[in-house]
């Protein structure tokens, strides 16, 4: 018997969904624009889809989580978003979060 | 590259005013972004641009994303007592006119036919009535909505509010408690009459027929000047009294909040009593011809004694506003 791949897809977005703050907060030491930002988690394993990321990004920085600027590099503007005081203070307590999830899950799943 | 702003254009039509240009500038640049990567800095291709757009998502989807408010009327907390209320209400509506379109029929000795033409004229002319009604019990309770409403969570995930069993609010008094039937009557009366008196006022008066002719006559009782005078101000009073009414069928208790505006509305029903008294007579002058002679005698008494007979009532309503008032400012000091 397989498993149903609709309803395994849609936990599988449940359980992503949960990670996507962390993971975004963590490649904004350094200011990125959107697309380089879209790329660099892709590069690392992270795919997630543009129109998720661009209003997520808004929301942190509307949540004084991030900076952003217009900056105008090579021929364009491009928005730059980068952590906030805030924002570094935030990602680190959420790191420990994280370590100590991954280790509870990982415990329970030894079981 | 036609595409690309005609894609902008649609997205922009759906974003929050406020914040549009800027995520239009942000979206443009990005979407150049993508174009660069695959064309490598040259023009790029139709299918190549349209790629890119099928990538990003529908205009709907995007525009959606950002959208951080909640994007509806009546949320799910009163979707119920909403539903709930707006059968209520066309009940009453409906009721009210069947009821007394039935009456008015009985009475007409026109035939049969010819009645039934009748009703199913009144029927369609009851329609504007009911959207008024259910148009204004969409206001309150959109109201009602936005004022109960916790900010909704800038990022849509978990922040549900601390619950703790501690915070749970006591439970009601007998004499704090809600009878929802109360409510639902005065409702029920209030909607009534603000349809009545605002979209049938030229409908008020009365349904005869004259021996000769046979054919149902209406006669309007009532001055113009006096219903333009005063449905103002009633109405003022009934729109209070369904806010109030709705307010209590949702949250189910009275609070001092809550009496003090049900005082508020019978103040001010008094001042409009002690306002008539002084104010227009009732009932039009010109109106007995032929049959309806008969009511001469009482129209004129009611004419003629209208300031005695409005003074009586303000001052029996006053009255009862004292009592009122006496009421809740002991049950206050009781509490403490």
């Amino acid at each position: 018997m397989g498993i149903d791949q609709g309803k395994a897809e849609s936990l599988i977005q449940e359980l992503r969904r949960g990670t996507l703050v962390i993971s975004v907060l963590s490649q904004l030491d350094e200011a990125q624009y959107g697309y380089s930002l879209v790329q660099r988690l892709a590069e690392r394993g992270l795919d997630i889809e543009q129109n998720t990321l661009y209003p997520l990004l808004r929301r942190l920085e509307k949540q004084e989580l991030l900076d952003s600027d217009w900056e105008v590099t090579g021929t364009r503007p491009r928005r730059y978003y980068k952590l906030s005081e805030n924002g570094k203070e935030m990602l680190d307590y959420l790191k420990q979060e994280w370590n100590r999830i991954s280790e509870v899950v990982g415990k329970l799943l030894e079981d | 590259m036609e595409m690309v702003e005609k894609y902008l254009y649609a997205v922009g039509k759906k974003l929050p005013l406020k914040q549009k240009e800027d995520i239009l500038k942000e979206l443009r640049s990005i979407i150049m972004d993508n174009l660069d990567d695959i064309t490598n800095g040259s023009e790029p291709t139709e299918s190549q641009v349209t790629k890119v757009l099928l990538d990003m998502g529908s205009p709907a989807e995007v525009a959606k994303r950002y959208k951080t408010g909640p994007s509806w009327l009546i949320g799910p907390d009163y979707y119920d007592t909403y539903i709930l209320i707006v059968k209520i209400v066309l009940a009453a509506v409906l009721g009210g006119i069947v009821i007394s379109l039935i009456v008015a029929m009985l009475a007409s000795s026109a035939a049969f036919p010819e009645r039934l033409g009748v009703f199913a004229v009144q029927m369609l002319e009851t329609i504007p009535g009911l959207f008024t009604a259910i148009g204004m019990v969409t206001v309150i309770f959109t109201i009602i909505e936005r004022v109960s409403n916790k900010k909704p969570s800038e990022l849509d995930f978990g922040d549900d509010e601390k619950w703790s069993p501690a915070k749970l609010e006591p439970v009601p008094k007998l004499e704090e408690r809600v009878k929802p039937i109360e409510s639902i009557l005065g409702i029920v009366f209030s909607v009534i009459a603000l349809v009545i008196f605002t979209a049938y006022r030229d409908k008020i008066g009365i349904y005869y027929t004259p021996e000769f002719s046979g054919n149902w006559e209406l006669v309007k009782v009532f001055s113009d000047t006096a219903f333009d005078t005063y449905i103002p101000l009633w109405s003022i009073i009934w729109a209070l009294s369904i806010a109030l009414c709705v307010w209590l069928l949702v949250t189910k208790k009275y609070t001092f909040g809550t009496r003090v505006f049900d005082l508020f509305i019978k103040a001010f029903n008094v001042g409009i009593l002690f306002f008539m008294a002084s104010g227009p007579v009732l009932f039009a002058k010109k109106w007995m011809t032929g049959d309806l002679e008969g009511f001469e005698v009482i129209v004129n008494f009611f004419n003629n004694n209208h300031q005695t007979i409005f003074s009586i009532l303000a001052i029996l309503t006053l009255i009862g506003l004292i009592v009122d008032v006496v009421k809740l400012v002991y049950r206050k000091i009781k509490q403490g």
